[in-house]
C-alpha cells in the first residue's frame, strides 16, 4: 500500500515541468531541516523582532513601544563600548584565527610520517567544552598564579595583569581563540589537498621560488576556502559571548563588555527582554551588512574554478 | 511486551489516575499549593510542619513543591506567565518589589488585622522593609539576615591576638588586619590577609556608607548619594584597604583563591546569617562572628531575607492565609527556624531558641544587629542592575585604575539614569 502511494506521488512529480521537479526535490530534500528551522529558530526570530518593539519584563503584558528602544540604543554609551569592543575582537580574532590556521594547515599538509596524528592533535582542542576551556584560560591568564605569568617571569619578564587589566584584557582573550581553529584548519587543509599538482608543477618549471608559489598559487586556489573561513570567523566572532561572561563578566571596567554580553545582562540579568531583542536585531543587521560587504569584496580577490579575472 | 498488553497498562494507569483524582474531589478538600526553597535536608522540617498543619485543619490538603534556590525564580516567573502560581510562595527580598509590581502578590494587610493573634509587633520591622509598597503589605518575612564580621579564631589564636569584641572601631580592624597579613611560606610574598570581602554591592549601603553617615541612594530611590564628602570619605577608607594598607587578597588573587575565607587565606571577613553553616559549623577551622566595627558615624550593618506571599490569582485566599499565618506565627517561626537554628529568625521571641541552637557561637549578634540594621538598598527592582555598576567600579577603585571620586561620579551618574528609568 505505502509503495503504491510512493509510485503515485512519483508520477505527479513527473508530470511537473522538470524545473519544478528539481527545486521540489531540493526542498524535500531539505524538509527535516527546513521544519527543524522554521519550529525552532523561525519562531522565535519572528518572536524576538516583535518583543523589540515592546516594553516587556516576562511577567507584565508586553507594552507596545514604537521605536524607542532602537532610540534609546543609539544614546546608550554602552552599546558604543560594546560594539568597539565587539569591532576590536572581531578584528582581532579573525585574522589571528586565518593566519594561523592557515599556517597550522600548510605544516599538516607535508608528508610527514605520522601527520595524521598531529591533524588530530591540533584538531583535539575544538571538541572541548567552551565553558571549561574558559575557565582554565582564565587560571593560566591569573597574575599571580598563573603559568603564562610564570613563565614569562622564568625569562625575565614581569607580566601583566591580563584579565584585570583594562588594555591587556582584551588581547588576551582575542589570544585565546587559537585554540579554536582546529575546523577552519581542516577546512583548509581539505582546499590545499584540492590544488592540482600540476599547477605546482608548472610553477616550479617556470622556476617560482616557494613564496612566488605561495603568492601565485597557492593563495589564489585556496581563495574561495579562505573566503569561507573568513566568513564564518566573522559571524561567530561578531557573536562572541562565553569569553567574557565566564572570565571577566565584561570588566574590568567596560573593556570586554561585548554586544552579546550586553545583550545578555539587559534580557536575562535586568529583565529587559524588548531592549535586548532591539540589540539582537541590530547585531544581526550589522553581520548581514558586513558579510554582504565582504561578498561584494570577494570579487577582487577570490578565485573559482574555470573562472578568468583580469 | 506486546502492543496489546501496553495498551491495557496504560489505560489501567489511566483509569487509577482518574478515580484517585475523584476521591480528593469527593472528600472536598481545599488543596493548598505552597513553593518552598529548601535544600533537601531541611525538606523533612517542611513535611513535619506541614503535616501538623493538616492534622489541625484536616479540611486542607497541603500540597509541597520544593526547588533549588537557584531555579525558584524563573519557576515562579514562567508560573506567573501561564497562571498557575502556587497560592503560598517563597519571596527572596530582592524581587519583592518587582513582584509587587507584577501584581503577583495578594494584600495582607485586612488580613493581618482580622488575625490579632498574628503578632506584627514581634517581628523585627527592619525584616518587613522589602515587602512594603505604599502603604500595603504584600509578603510576610521567616528570616531577616544581618552581614556581620567572620573571623578565624584559629588564625587569630596563632597571631596571639584577642578576638573581635562588641566595642571594636574601624581603626581596631585595621589593626588587626594588618597584623594577620603575612608571608607564611617566606617567598617573598603574601599569601595570608587580614579581611577580604569588604566592598560589595551587598555590603556597600551599610556598613560601608552608613558608618560614616552617607547613604548609596535616598529613601524614595531616586537619587544615588555617592558623591557626597562623607560617602567619598567612606570609599577612601574602605578602597585603602586594597591599595594602601594591602591587607586584603588583590581581585585576582580572590579569583585564584575562590573563597579566601572558606579556604582559611583571610582572618575576617563580612558574611550574611545565611553563611553560617557553611563557616560556624561545617568549616576546616574554628570560626565566629562579631559585630560589624563601628564607623565615625555609628555602628550600621545591610539586613537581607527572605519571606513567603500570596498569589493574587489564589482561588483560595482564606486558606492561604491560615496556612501563612500559621507557618509565620511565634509558634511555627520557632519550630521551623528557632529550635533548628536555620537562616535568622524574623521573629524576636524565636531567638531564644535559635541562639540555643547555635550554643557556644556568638549568634546573638545577629539579634543585636537586627536592631541597628538597614534594609539592601536600593530594594526596587533597579538593584540588579544597580549591583553591576557598582561592582564594576569598586573593582577599578581597588585595581588602583581609577580614583575613589572618578569611580564615584561614575557609580552616580550610571545609577541615577537606572533609577530614572525605573521610576519612569
Amino acid at each position: 500500500m505505502q509503495s503504491k502511494s510512493l509510485s503515485q506521488s512519483v508520477g505527479i512529480l513527473q508530470r511537473l515541468p522538470k524545473s519544478w521537479r528539481k527545486e521540489l526535490q531540493f526542498f524535500a530534500f531539505i524538509s527535516p531541516w527546513l521544519l527543524g528551522f522554521i519550529a525552532f529558530s523561525g519562531g522565535p526570530i519572528i518572536a524576538s523582532a516583535v518583543i523589540s518593539f515592546t516594553d516587556w519584563n516576562i511577567l507584565s503584558t508586553p507594552k507596545f513601544v514604537g521605536l524607542a528602544n532602537y532610540q534609546r540604543l543609539v544614546n546608550d554609551p554602552l552599546v558604543w563600548k560594546a560594539l568597539g569592543n565587539t569591532i576590536y575582537y572581531t578584528i582581532g580574532s579573525v585574522i589571528l584565527m586565518t593566519v594561523a590556521s592557515l599556517l597550522t594547515a600548510i605544516l599538516l599538509n607535508q608528508e610527514l610520517r605520522g601527520v595524521r596524528f598531529f591533524r588530530t592533535l591540533y584538531f583535539l582542542p575544538s571538541v572541548t567544552s567552551g565553558v571549561a576551556i574558559a575557565i582554565l584560560f582564565a587560571w593560566m591568564y591569573n597574575p599571580e598564579f598563573g603559568i603564562i605569568n610564570y613563565m614569562l617571569y622564568k625569562i625575565g619578564i614581569v607580566g601583566p595583569n591580563w584579565l584585570f587589566d583594562e588594555f591587556w584584557a582584551m588581547p588576551a582573550i582575542i589570544f585565546m581563540s587559537l585554540w579554536t581553529i582546529g575546523s577552519n584548519m581542516m577546512i583548509i587543509l581539505a582546499g590545499l589537498q584540492d590544488i592540482p599538482q600540476s599547477l605546482v608543477e608548472a610553477a616550479r618549471l617556470d622556476g617560482a621560488n616557494w613564496w612566488q608559489e605561495f603568492r601565485y598559487v597557492t593563495i589564489p586556489m585556496l581563495s574561495p576556502v579562505l573566503f569561507l573561513v573568513i566568513i564564518t570567523s566573522t559571524i561567530n566572532s561578531f557573536q562572541v559571548f562565553l569569553q567574557p561572561y565566564v572570565m571577566t563578566e565584561g570588566g574590568p571596567g567596560n573593556a570586554t563588555l561585548v554586544l552579546v554580553l550586553y545583550l545578555y545582562q539587559n534580557a536575562f540579568l535586568w529583565w529587559k527582554m524588548g531592549y535586548g531583542a532591539a540589540i539582537a536585531w541590530i547585531l544581526a543587521v550589522i553581520i548581514l551588512i558586513l558579510t554582504l560587504i565582504q561578498f561584494r569584496l570577494a570579487g577582487y580577490w577570490v578565485y573559482y574554478e574555470g573562472e578568468r579575472r583580469s | 511486551m506486546t502492543k496489546g498488553k501496553r495498551l491495557q497498562i496504560l489505560l489501567l494507569v489511566v483509569a487509577l489516575t482518574l478515580f484517585a483524582s475523584s476521591v480528593t474531589v469527593s472528600a472536598e478538600k481545599i488543596v493548598l499549593r505552597v513553593a518552598h526553597a529548601w535544600e533537601s535536608t531541611f525538606v523533612d522540617v517542611q513535611k513535619e510542619f506541614d503535616k501538623k498543619f493538616m492534622e489541625k485543619y484536616p479540611h486542607i490538603e497541603i500540597r509541597l513543591e520544593n526547588f533549588a534556590w537557584e531555579n525558584i525564580l524563573e519557576k515562579l516567573q514562567t508560573q506567573a506567565a501561564a497562571g498557575t502560581l502556587p497560592d503560598v510562595f517563597y519571596v527572596h527580598c530582592s524581587w519583592a518589589q518587582q513582584f509587587i509590581r507584577q501584581g503577583m502578590l495578594m494584600p495582607l494587610n485586612s488580613y493581618i488585622e482580622a488575625t490579632p493573634d498574628f503578632n506584627m509587633d514581634d517581628m523585627f520591622p527592619v525584616g518587613l522593609t522589602p515587602y512594603w509598597s505604599n502603604g500595603t503589605i504584600y509578603a510576610l518575612p521567616y528570616d531577616a539576615g544581618p552581614m556581620a564580621l567572620y573571623y578565624n579564631k584559629d588564625m587569630f589564636d596563632e597571631a596571639g591576638l584577642p578576638y573581635p569584641t562588641d566595642d571594636w572601631v574601624l581603626d581596631d580592624l585595621l589593626d588587626n588586619a594588618k597584623k594577620l597579613t603575612k608571608d607564611l611560606n617566606g617567598d617573598g610574598r603574601v599569601d595570608q590577609w587580614g579581611i577580604s570581602g569588604t566592598l560589595t554591592h551587598e555590603t556597600i549601603n551599610a556598613p560601608v556608607l552608613a558608618g560614616f553617615g552617607a547613604q548609596l541612594v535616598n529613601d524614595d530611590e531616586t537619587e544615588c548619594l555617592v558623591t557626597t564628602p562623607e560617602a567619598i570619605e567612606a570609599f577612601k577608607w574602605w578602597i585603602a584597604l586594597d591599595t594602601e594598607h594591602k591587607v586584603a587578597p588583590s581581585p585576582a588573587q580572590v579569583t585564584a583563591i575562590v573563597e579566601p575565607f572558606t579556604f582559611g587565606r583571610v582572618g575576617m571577613t563580612f558574611g550574611g546569617s545565611w553563611m553560617m553553616e557553611r563557616w560556624l559549623r561545617f568549616g576546616t577551622f574554628d570560626a565566629d562572628v562579631a559585630h560589624v566595627p563601628a564607623g565615625p558615624a555609628g555602628r550600621y550593618t545591610t539586613v537581607a531575607g527572605s519571606g513567603y506571599g500570596i498569589a493574587a490569582t489564589t482561588k483560595n485566599a482564606e486558606a492561604a492565609w491560615l496556612y501563612l499565618s500559621e507557618y509565620l506565627s511565634e509558634e511555627g517561626v520557632k519550630f521551623m527556624w528557632g529550635r533548628t537554628g536555620r537562616g535568622s529568625p524574623s521573629r524576636l521571641s524565636a531567638w531564644p531558641d535559635f541562639i540555643k541552637a547555635w550554643e557556644g557561637k556568638n549568634v546573638r549578634v545577629f539579634e543585636e544587629m537586627l536592631g541597628y540594621g538597614l534594609f539592601q538598598r536600593p530594594i526596587s527592582p533597579a538593584a540588579p542592575q544597580v549591583s553591576t555598576i557598582v561592582n564594576r567600579e569598586i573593582e577599578l577603585m581597588q585595581l588602583g585604575r581609577k580614583s575613589v571620586e572618578e569611580g564615584l561620579q561614575q557609580i552616580k551618574q550610571e545609577v541615577d539614569a537606572v533609577l530614572a528609568e525605573y521610576n519612569r
